[in-house]
């Protein structure tokens, strides 16, 4: 190819006119931006987790492994051994606690205004269950609400049991403490587990538990913080499959 | 030239030609001999990281052939105990990972003492950062996977700091742990941890292109501590294959073989801590999860101890709820975002550390302060610790370096310093060692004497107060000791000691006479019950190999 003598300089991609040209690139950030919104928009929706569970608590009555009710008396006073049962989803475990004094006598709890420190907030414990007289037994979510441990590093501390690394000695345990062995966090199970101390901000929520006439017991509802980790109560979790939830016992060291 | 001539003239040259893989035309940089020589080992960091890391790929692809989130903690004990050379692969895949962490930590206060984030390397320093930040997530997945008690208090952990982060909580917890179920948790992890991995794998690409675009940064004096501090080409370098290339195989197999037999030695010894266990603990509701204590992963402990410094009491009790969330943003997300803008914090062209006192000294307590949480963390878990205590603990290391650092800016500044950096960094580390001792052992005695008020505890702690002052005053001594003595370094050529061709036949025939017991004895092993003890045969074998790599170089390439 010979270059022709006189050609006119090639100037095709020269900015001929920069306004344009700032133009054109700002309508292809735009475009590509709206584009990445819509990706973004994609991406995210599918990460997070669509949510399984339930959209009303279920009444669930309380048996044993082999299918068997437990019954108000099966549970044990003041016992060192983790009864759990598991509401409103198969996976929130729940203490199982029958209250006594120190001479091993069942109590009757009564209902409680429970402090939630993290917000200054209040709601009703509405106490204990059980025949009338002897509303003995409590129930709380087993997941300690400061970061989440479970039994048996939190656990029942029966009366007349040192906590081991809290101010509560021997004596200063009445009607029996739950702490976790985790980060040292203290609650009251009389009192709709309050919290006695921290670093924990926030009582275990109380599973509302009903007594049935024929001495079964069935869970209701939960009051208070939400579960550990959990967006809702009713959320997060696979719901039982029939109208009943299990027990497991677990034993925990007596020390 | 007859002779170099005649020694290339091999079966395999003539077949498939001087360099068959065509690796001396791959945009591969060349550097100085002394990359490979003593000290060398500085310039291959990274090539050390990517090694742990192929083998991270390797033997998690092999892993994911058995473990099931289904059943998350059953088919990891199977993987364990059933599998066929099952526990040695996990047992090195979790120790890997800390090899990956721990290099990753050298590779880059190496690189941020020399300056290195500077111009024409900040991106390639940011993305860097970005790797090690990853990299914490793939090892944070990674650890949840068994479905241990440990792995049960990290993730719920995880969640609760995610929980607690204002309006973006709940769709965090959703997204970084799946919908609740336990499936879902380790579905989730699982996933993400690959997924992490792949991230880390393609920024981790950018991230070598850049560095091969850039070369290795040469000597400082080289470049009169001045960026951008670039590598002048110079045509006497040898190529990259074989010099590079034989010796990148020797660096693998060593590195290969200590990441193989620590934790198969480690697999072998009775009593070992939880923190450093090869192998998963018991599952949560099990009786004896009550006797680990409440561990991160270990490269978390910081954070992890960090937790225990926001224990709020009376009306601040409420702040409680973000303690974790306080501590992950004061102790990992202004570390991780200072180390970001760190090329654009300290923009100047100025490399030497002496004159940068405030981001030398960052440095220096970053390093501090990562070994006293993490020793903290291990001795006291989950205890609280009152502000008293970690201003002490935290604020005398900070008083003692940015007073120090900026002494030794006045001494520089004013030419009355005339020591290497190598010595300065080198001596602050030695008194890095006496201090952390002193202030982890001075913090301890504290709070004894605060908690039992008693004489003892008392003259325990002015000893141990004692000791850090010393440990600080020693260093000050020493710095102003080798200040004394006008540095007379030069980069000379270290000699090597050379071997003859008899002695190098006999040596590497012994080594791989050894090598061949090692491995016959290692296939008479059980591939289940044994796998450990393969372990160690195999580690050996690799880093036996490595010494016959030496070998050769030493005595067909002078090196």
């Amino acid at each position: 190819m010979v270059e022709p003598q006189n050609a006119k300089p090639d100037t095709s991609d020269q900015p001929s006119d920069a306004g344009r040209r700032i133009f054109l690139k700002t309508m292809i950030v735009v475009a590509a931006g709206a584009a990445l919104a819509g990706v973004l928009k994609g991406a995210i929706g599918e990460i997070i987790a669509p949510q399984v569970g339930l959209s009303s608590f279920p009444t669930l009555k309380i048996v044993d492994s082999s299918g068997s009710p437990i019954l108000f008396n099966d549970i044990p006073v003041n016992t060192p051994t983790t009864w759990l049962f598991y509401y409103p989803l198969s996976n929130d475990p729940n203490f199982l606690i029958k209250l006594g004094n120190s001479s091993g006598s069942p109590i009757s709890v009564g209902p409680a205004k429970v402090t939630i420190p993290a917000d200054g907030s209040t709601y009703v414990f509405p106490g204990g269950t059980g025949p009338e007289g002897s509303q003995a037994i409590v129930s709380y979510s087993a997941i300690c609400q400061h970061l989440g441990c479970v039994p048996p590093e939190i656990h029942f501390y029966p009366p007349g049991q040192a906590i081991p690394g809290t101010p509560y000695g021997a004596s200063d345990n009445v009607y029996g403490i739950i702490h976790c062995s985790c980060h040292g966090s203290t609650y009251d199970p009389k009192n709709g587990a309050a919290v006695l101390t921290g670093p924990t901000s926030r009582p275990l929520p109380n599973t509302v538990l009903k007594y049935n006439p024929d001495g079964t017991i069935s869970a209701l509802s939960m009051v208070g913080p939400t579960i550990y980790g959990k967006a809702s109560n009713l959320t997060g979790g696979n719901p039982f499959p029939k109208g009943q939830t299990t027990t497991t016992v677990t034993n925990t060291n007596e020390a | 030239m007859a002779s170099e001539e005649k020694k290339n003239d091999t079966f395999l040259n003539r077949t498939f030609g001087e360099d068959p893989l065509k690796l001396n035309e791959l945009p591969l940089k060349v550097q100085p001999d002394y990359v490979r020589k003593k000290g060398g080992i500085w310039y291959w960091t990274g090539a050390l990281i990517t090694v742990a890391f192929v083998y991270q790929i390797v033997s998690g692809l092999l892993l994911l052939l058995y473990y099931d989130p289904g059943n998350a903690y059953v088919s990891t004990e199977n993987i364990i105990n059933s599998v066929p050379y099952g526990a040695l692969i996990s047992a090195t895949h979790l120790y890997g990972a800390y090899a990956m962490i721990v290099l990753i930590y050298v590779h880059m206060f190496r690189n941020y003492f020399k300056g290195a984030y500077k111009k024409p390397r900040q991106i390639q320093w940011i993305l860097g950062v970005l790797l090690l930040a990853i990299t914490m997530g793939v090892g944070y997945y990674g650890y949840s996977l068994p479905g241990d008690v440990l792995a049960y208090d990290a993730t719920d952990v995880g969640r609760g700091i995610a929980q607690s982060i204002p309006l973006l909580g709940n769709y965090l917890v959703s997204m970084g742990f799946g919908d609740g179920t336990t499936t879902g948790l380790f579905v989730r992890a699982l996933g993400l941890h690959i997924i992490l991995a792949a991230v880390l794998g393609a920024l981790f690409g950018l991230h070598f292109f850049l560095a091969e675009a850039n070369n290795m940064m040469p000597s400082n004096r080289e470049v009169k501590y001045k960026a951008p501090a670039m590598l002048k080409d110079d045509p006497l370098f040898k190529p990259w294959y074989p010099y590079n290339f034989v010796y990148l195989i020797q660096l693998s197999m060593f590195t290969l073989g200590f990441l193989i037999i620590v934790p198969s030695i480690i697999a072998l010894l009775p009593g070992v801590p939880a923190l450093f266990s090869p192998f998963p603990g018991p599952p949560p509701t099990s009786p004896l999860a009550l006797y680990v204590p409440p561990y991160p992963p270990w490269f978390l402990l910081p954070i992890y101890k960090a937790v225990d410094f926001f224990d709020f009491t009376g009306s601040f009790a409420r702040l409680n709820l973000y303690g974790p969330l306080l501590a992950t943003y004061f102790f990992a997300i202004i570390p991780l975002l200072y180390f970001l803008g760190l090329p654009f914090l300290d923009d100047k062209d100025d490399l030497h550390p002496l004159s940068k006192p405030m981001i030398t000294s960052f440095g220096i307590l970053s390093i501090i302060y990562l070994v006293i949480l993490s020793a903290w963390g291990a001795l006291t878990p989950g205890i609280p610790i009152p502000f008293s205590e970690v201003a002490i603990v935290l604020g005398v290391p900070f008083v003692i370096v940015v007073g120090g650092m900026f002494w030794l800016n006045h001494l520089y500044k004013t030419n009355r310093l005339k020591i290497s950096v190598d010595r300065v960094i080198g001596s602050f580390f030695a008194f890095l060692v006496i201090l952390v001792i002193g202030v982890i052992l001075l913090a301890d005695n504290v709070s004894m004497f605060m908690s039992h008020s008693s004489l003892l505890n008392l003259v325990s702690s002015m000893f141990m107060g004692g000791i850090t002052v010393f440990g600080a005053a020693g260093t000050m001594k020493t710095a102003n000791f080798v200040s004394n003595h006008p540095q007379t370094r030069i980069p000379k050529q270290k000699t090597y000691f050379s071997m003859g061709s008899g002695t190098a036949i006999v040596l590497s025939l012994l080594l791989v006479i050894t090598t061949l017991i090692i491995t016959y004895l290692m296939f008479t092993l059980n591939p289940v019950t044994q796998a450990m003890m393969f372990g160690v045969g195999l580690g050996l074998d690799l880093i036996l190999g490595g010494f016959l790599v030496r070998i050769y170089r030493l005595v067909e390439y002078h090196e």
